[in-house]
């Protein structure tokens, strides 16, 4: 039997086989025998003996250690990252396919299949390398990782192309805007109007890029986290204030663009959404296209055709009604893009398409039914901010291929390579949360708020 | 009084959860709250005492949270669940139905022939 605590510790701990568990674990209990030292200190005792019945009284340390290590074990996620494998092999090989189409582009078919592959293996490798990662410290260098963001569309530009920061800013930005939320619990109204404040650069940096699907991004998931970390009363205001107040920055971010002549721009690209015979020829003909598709106007045996062609010559496209074809004009939107679920429906029909996208809600429904009930409350956070961004960028995608021509979105895993890469890593994180959850631990917060705790007092015999 | 170490262990968890039901405890307040509840009766070993919270937590009846202290001590403090809540009646139940049925035979009565 150790007579020291830090003897005792050491034997506890060789017996805990999953080093992260380890430091959390050990804490607790060193905390405890320093209470009880301390506590036998007070009565008298002589150092060494009271470390040595401090130790004495908490049992035998291969034993504590042993059903500490039957507890605290990771908990693989090989079912969802076969699931979310699975979903962007399809879309991989569906990018490759939609570029096939049309068959003497060989070169390009080549190029495409490649592409698809490295993304698949850039996107295996980044989703089980952060899988692996400790997701405390990401929540600990959560200004880190927001100072990071805000030079993202400069290093984008610099290292990279500038569409690459639209991607990436789109999908990580809600993540950044969480981590920096979860810094201010218990802070007040302070540290609420801090952390919806911190979103205001973040959502500049989309407006100037500009990605309007990346602001509407920012603002519903910042929304959706914002109201959930107010409903925990997490700022310490109160629940039902702060669940009052969440909407009202976002609202007054919108006030503010709207002010600024966006509003006529969002309200005319919604008029031509809905209504795009009003501009055939300009920036209604996409919606023009794809309703026309969906009524049946375009006769089946050609839609393929058109669209193929479409995705074969990369920019142009000549859309046939009864005869002669009707429009044929240089596109904006490369159809093996964010128009590739629709194709896919062009050419298979309806039941791959449903079930590519009933593939896609059940991770994404099972994901967040299992991150809502994640002991580790970053962790919770995390989980939520990554289902609610790529839940909304599947929603605004399948809303996109069925006509309404709103917003770009990509499906998740399936369209566009980086994409697909960043979408793995995402859901590798949120993995990472529910493999680690046993051993995360948050770091201590203030006595803002105490719960309803009971007094103790001590005595030692 | 010493009880039987069985007789305890079983039993623990409900104890446990019981003494979470007033309010948020951390592992060395409850060690210190159970002797005095329990007349010195319990002595439970802190390294009894946090595999069982952990693994309570595990089954999402008990969640935990840290916090500084006062004194300036960050500590781990245990909260009841709504789920724990529910468990600790269940069990309290089938405790208290198991303590009047050992006491009824304790008690003695009617033979059978």
């Amino acid at each position: 039997m150790p007579e020291t605590i830090q003897a005792y510790l050491e034997a506890v701990q060789s017996q805990i086989r999953w080093k992260r568990a380890r430091p959390v674990l050990i804490q607790e209990l060193e905390r405890h025998l320093e209470d009880q030292r301390d506590d036998l200190l007070k009565e008298g005792k002589p150092a060494e003996e009271a470390e040595r019945l401090a130790v004495e009284d908490m049992g035998d340390p291969v034993t504590v250690g042993t059903e500490l290590d039957a507890v605290h074990r990771p908990r693989p996620q090989w079912g969802l990252l076969a699931l979310t494998f699975a979903l962007a092999a399809a879309g991989a090989f569906l990018r490759t396919a939609f570029h096939q189409v049309g068959g003497d582009h060989s070169t390009a078919h080549t190029a495409a299949l490649v592409k698809a592959l490295i993304s698949l293996g850039l996107g295996t490798a980044a989703m089980l390398g952060v899988y692996f990662l400790d997701v405390s410290r990401l929540v600990r260098h959560a200004w880190a990782a927001y100072i990071g963001a805000l030079a993202l569309p400069v290093l984008c530009r610099v290292l990279l192309s500038p569409s690459y920061a639209i991607t990436l800013m789109s999908a990580l930005y809600p993540l950044v805007y969480t981590l920096w939320l979860y810094r201010f619990r218990g802070k007040a109204w302070k540290g609420l109007f801090l952390s919806v404040l911190g979103g205001v650069p973040l959502a500049a940096l989309l407006c100037l890029v500009p990605s309007s699907s990346g602001l509407f991004l920012l603002l519903f998931s910042g929304l959706v986290v914002t109201l959930y970390a107010a409903g925990r009363d997490w700022f310490g205001v109160g629940r039902w204030k702060g669940l009052a107040a969440a909407p009202a920055v976002p609202s007054l971010l919108l006030a503010w663009l709207f002010s600024q002549g966006y509003l006529d721009a969002f309200l005319r690209r919604l008029k031509i959404a809905l209504h795009p015979e009003l501009d055939p020829e300009g920036s209604g003909f996409m919606s023009w296209i794809l309703q026309m598709f969906w009524d049946g106007g375009i006769p089946p045996l050609r839609r393929y055709e058109s669209l193929g062609a479409a995705v074969s010559a990369g920019a142009r496209i000549r859309v046939y009604v009864d005869g002669p074809f009707v429009s044929e004009k240089t596109m904006p939107v490369d159809f093996s893009n964010d128009f590739l679920p629709m194709c896919v429906a062009v050419k298979w029909g309806w039941l791959p398409l449903l079930v590519l996208l009933a593939a896609l809600a059940l991770l994404l429904v099972w994901m967040l039914a299992k991150g809502l009930r994640q002991s580790y409350l970053p962790g919770r956070f995390v989980v939520l901010a990554i289902v609610t961004t790529l839940g909304l960028q599947t929603l605004l995608s399948a809303v996109l291929n069925f006509g309404l021509v709103l917003f770009s979105a990509s499906l998740p895993l399936i369209v566009g390579d980086l994409q697909a890469v960043v979408c793995m890593a995402l859901i590798g994180l949120a993995l990472s949360v529910f493999r680690g959850d046993s051993a995360a631990r948050e770091e201590p917060s203030g006595p803002l708020r105490p719960r309803k705790r009971l007094r103790v007092r001590f005595e030692y015999q | 009084m010493e009880l039987e170490k069985n007789l305890v262990s079983g039993s623990m968890s409900l104890l446990v959860m019981k003494l979470l039901e007033d309010g948020d405890l951390y592992g060395y307040q409850m060690i210190a709250e159970l002797r005095r509840r329990s007349e010195d009766a319990f002595r439970l070993k802190a390294g009894t005492l946090y595999p069982l919270l952990h693994s309570l937590e595990e089954k999402g009846l008990v969640t935990a949270y840290e916090q500084t202290a006062e004194s300036g001590k960050a500590r781990r403090y245990y909260h009841l669940t709504k789920q724990g809540r529910d468990a600790l009646r269940e069990k309290e139940n089938a405790w208290n139905a198991y303590a009047q049925a050992v006491g009824r035979v304790l008690k003695g009565g009617a033979c059978l022939a």
